[in-house]
């Protein structure tokens, strides 16, 4: 086999190496053969004295996997951070935070609703009452109207801080 | 030989083989082939995992109308060299104990 046989097969079999590293090694055997035959070898015994490219390369990718690199092309940082930041995990996760998110919402919603609707309905079954026994239905509308008076509350305090997240929010980006 | 420790033992003996002066990859194989067994495939990645370490440093050199890669050993590699043969004495210690418990 001649040297540029030899290297174009060395070449080819080191295909798994980034362009720099296979210019690396066949530099070095290219160096390697020529300073074989200058030492008085011919150019076939030079190259017969070598390992088989096949040989080369598959030495090559031992000592990367000792040396804890991929056998393939390295991974870049901005893939890497990629591949985090895609995983399905995270998907999984932000879903359930947006869920619990949700799940504060509609309860600071509610109850400000449930409070108002329920001191309607005991206020009006209070008047109701009043015709059957009035001390039961003055305490039934005393308590409706007090529900009602604290959902009002708890609505506008729902408000207030809906409002005051939001302008804050809007100041910062202005 | 173990593979981890012939990787150890050869490091060493590449540093060395430049204690001379700067080498280049040829001269390195023939000055240590004769005491340890060394192929091209495995002095490549020994000179790399030097330079990398910052125990040798290489240069270009026109040879001939090409070019040629010259290492030689930094005051970081004549350090790790002075180790190794600090280390080696202990070794030899430790050998000398294992082997007269194993002729008992």
């Amino acid at each position: 086999m001649t040297k540029k046989e030899y290297l174009r097969k060395l070449k080819r079999r080191l295909y798994f190496l980034k362009s720099e590293e296979k210019r690396s090694i066949i530099d070095y055997y290219d160096e390697m053969i020529d300073d074989k035959i200058e030492s008085g070898c011919t150019e076939n015994v030079a190259v017969s004295d070598l390992e088989s490219p096949k040989t080369v390369a598959d030495k090559v990718r031992e000592d990367r996997k000792a040396e804890g690199k991929s056998a393939g092309v390295k991974l870049s940082a901005p893939i890497m951070v990629l591949l985090i930041v895609g995983s399905p995990l995270w998907l999984g996760l932000s879903i359930g935070l947006f869920g619990i998110c949700i799940g504060l919402v509609v309860v600071a919603a509610v109850v400000p609703i449930v409070l108002v609707l329920s001191g309607a309905a005991t206020l009006i079954a209070g008047i109701i009452e009043l015709f059957q026994n009035v001390p039961i239905g003055v305490t039934m509308i005393g308590s409706g109207l007090a529900a009602g008076a604290l959902g009002c509350l708890a609505w506008v305090v729902l408000v207030w801080f809906i409002k005051k997240t939001i302008i804050r929010k809007e100041n910062k980006i202005k | 030989m173990d593979v981890q420790l012939k990787r150890g033992v050869l490091e060493n003996c590449v540093l060395a083989a430049m204690l001379d002066g700067e080498i280049y990859g040829y001269e390195l194989i023939k000055k240590v082939s004769p005491y340890v067994d060394i192929s091209e495939s495995t002095l490549y990645p020994i000179l790399r995992r030097l330079e990398g370490g910052g125990a040798v440093t290489v240069r270009s050199v026109e040879h001939n109308g090409r070019l040629r890669k010259y290492y030689a050993i930094t005051q970081f590699g004549r350090n790790k060299l002075k180790e190794f043969l600090n280390d080696w004495e202990d070794v030899i210690k430790i050998y000398g104990f294992i082997k007269t418990e194993y002729l008992k």
